[in-house]
């Protein structure tokens, strides 16, 4: 067996991903190319053709156009060498109700050409207590473990995880994210799916948002959140209002708004400016407070979060068909990210 | 490198110096510790799992169970008096028991392992999609066959001639093969484990009948003629012809005598060609209907 990481390829190299349901175009241009030992979170809207695009990633659709490698291969014409590499965990866990959690990794075990250790496996999702329960005995988390453990039997070089916390409790959800964390730090490459930002924010190296089967936006975290801008937000009194700052010449990229707010301790005005760049933009306003001599109260500069970017890329109509916005790791300069 | 041996004769290769069961550490520069599985020792583990399932399943295990009984049962009502008739009965009652317990038990195997999400699931693991389908279908293939034999043991032991003729079981394989093929087939149909003792129904009832009717002397031979053309009819016959049953059993509508007569060959060559070919397109029909509607996972 070979490791296509050996050479520092990207583990996925997917380029101008097209696939349609009938009539229905689930997957539209997606490029992502992903480097080993990275987790990468692909978020989405529901339907924004993140699973259509997992399965044809995994060799379970053929694409209507566009490349697909994994691991140095084209995931349908060699299914048998892929599968022998990854791990997958579906959004279903998909076992056998009848068999016990020990019956169940030992059928796994009897498939894969990986070696473990049946009791150490079972151990780590920390199902050792449940050896001998059936899988249809156990609540929604713990067959959840028991898929992770299956997907994670022998090491693969890919985990795939098709939002692997759905349903889990936060104490098991923890347990899992310790658990990628630890894959990745070992060298296996994670690519996950999920609609809980909390989790891309926590584990992922970099971040794709799909949306209308498009990627919208992708990097790294910091350069997702910096697709959108940071904000300064402030209140002044009523009577003051954003005159002061708005007379002055604005940096470029920045914006001023103000709306009434009220605050227990009386009526104010809400001042947000929202620009590129957010310690240039905060001098800025402090520098123009000093000078017109205006006490700025709950003053505060925060930086976009991932729920910002994501709620603005599901108001962004993707549906133009000359717009391909990809995974900026990918070579193709001519791709734009949205 | 570490070589591990196991018990079961298999050999580890590791480069990773991992322990077994140690945390999976693959990734750039290293290789998971992998044996080596062929394809046929992964379906050879595959189909003894699956046979030990149809153990742990009530529902099927008591359809593999039940149908020999009727076949005795039936033997038992009717006390054939001849060798033909003990024929008839062996052939009539194998299609029987093959459509009870192979095309009846793989559809609803079928349509729970697609319900509960298992034959998305070990899409991905190694187990390859095709090598799924033969684990899936021999063991009901291998029990199918052994239910036959079991029958016509008992039918010897009631007073039947041995049926020891080699092409009888070669049409029951086929059978239990078209059983399969058909039960994929009808799978495609059924959203549910509710629904599938309602999609096997047509199949199934007019399969019985047409299994019993064509080997009817009593019938007309035109009636019977047709009735060759629907499922599991030609596979009744076609067994027993090969068990040696004598001409005058069989239908011989008046078109095939005439075109035997014209063509110069005999009436009986004729129909066994043409049972072997409604075989064959009764597989190849179903093998295509359930190409058109196989379905992994669940209707979304």
């Amino acid at each position: 067996m070979t490791s296509s990481s050996a050479t520092s390829d990207p583990i996925i190299d997917v380029r101008d991903l097209h696939f349609s349901y009938g009539g229905h175009r689930a997957v539209r241009g997606v490029s992502l190319s992903i480097e080993p030992a990275q987790v990468y979170a692909l978020l989405g809207t529901n339907g924004a053709g993140k699973t259509t695009t997992l399965e044809l990633i995994q060799g379970f659709r053929r694409p209507d156009s566009g490349s697909i490698r994994v691991l140095g291969v084209e995931p349908t014409a060699d299914l048998r060498r892929i599968r022998q590499r990854t791990g997958a965990m579906l959004q279903e866990a998909g076992l056998f109700p009848e068999l016990t959690v020990q019956a169940t990794m030992q059928l796994w075990s009897d498939l894969s050409s990986r070696v473990d250790d049946v009791d150490a496996v079972i151990e780590r999702v920390g199902l050792d207590h449940k050896r001998a329960t059936r899988v249809q005995a156990l609540s929604g988390g713990e067959r959840r473990r028991l898929d992770l453990a299956t997907t994670i039997w022998g090491g693969p070089d890919l985990i795939i995880l098709d939002e692997p916390t759905t349903g889990l409790d936060p104490a098991s959800r923890q347990t899992l994210w310790a658990l990628v964390r630890e894959l990745r730090d070992g060298g296996t490459t994670v690519l996950l799916t999920t609609h809980q930002l909390e989790e891309a924010e926590n584990l992922a190296d970099r971040v794709a948002i799909m949306h209308q089967g498009r990627v919208a936006v992708a990097g790294t975290l910091d350069e997702v959140l910096a697709t959108e801008p940071a904000r300064v937000t402030f209140d002044v009194p009523p009577a003051v209002g954003a005159a002061w700052l708005t007379s002055q010449v604005r940096p470029e990229g920045v914006e001023v708004h103000q709306h009434p707010v009220r605050r227990p301790h009386g009526d104010r005005t809400e001042v947000h400016v929202t620009g590129p760049q957010p310690v240039r933009d905060l001098r800025w306003v402090l520098d123009a407070a000093a000078r017109a001599g205006v006490e700025l109260e709950r003053l505060r500069a925060n930086p976009a979060s991932l729920e910002e970017v994501f709620h603005r890329v599901r108001l962004t109509d993707l549906t133009d068909p000359s717009d391909h916005p990809s995974d900026p790791s990918s070579d193709d300069p001519s791709e734009v990210r949205a | 490198m570490t070589v591990m041996t196991s018990s079961n004769g298999t050999t580890s290769t590791s480069t990773t110096g991992r322990p077994a069961g140690g945390p999976a550490r693959p990734g750039p520069g290293r290789t998971p510790a992998t044996q080596r599985r062929t394809a046929l020792g992964r379906v050879l583990r595959m189909t003894r799992f699956e046979l030990a399932m149809i153990v742990r399943q009530k529902v099927a295990l008591l359809s593999i169970a039940l149908a020999p009984l009727i076949a005795v049962g039936m033997a038992l009502l009717n006390r054939p008096t001849s060798p033909a008739a003990w024929m008839v009965m062996l052939s009539s009652m194998s299609v029987l028991v093959l459509i009870v317990a192979v095309y009846n038990t793989t559809t609803s195997t079928v349509v729970a392992r697609r319900e509960t999400q298992v034959l998305k699931r070990l899409r991905t693991s190694e187990l390859l999609p095709a090598q799924m389908l033969v684990s899936l279908a021999l063991p009901y293939v291998l029990v199918g066959l052994l239910q036959v034999v079991v029958v016509a043991v008992a039918y010897q032991l009631l007073g039947a001639p041995s049926a020891l003729a080699p092409g009888f079981y070669l049409v029951v394989l086929a059978t239990a093969v078209m059983g399969v093929l058909g039960g994929f087939a009808t799978a495609g149909f059924a959203a549910t484990s509710e629904r599938v003792q309602f999609a096997v129904l047509p199949v199934l009832l007019v399969g019985l009948v047409a299994a019993i009717f064509v080997l009817n002397p009593g019938a007309p031979d035109h009636l019977r003629a047709l009735a060759l053309l629907l499922p599991f009819a030609a596979s009744s016959d076609l067994a027993c012809r090969l068990l040696g049953a004598p001409g005058e059993m069989f239908a011989a509508p008046a078109f095939v005598v005439d075109l035997a007569d014209r063509v110069g060959v005999p009436t009986a060559t004729l129909m066994t060609a043409a049972d072997v070919a409604l075989v064959a397109l009764w597989c190849v029909l179903f093998a295509a209907t359930a190409r058109r509607t196989w379905r992994w996972e669940p209707r979304g």
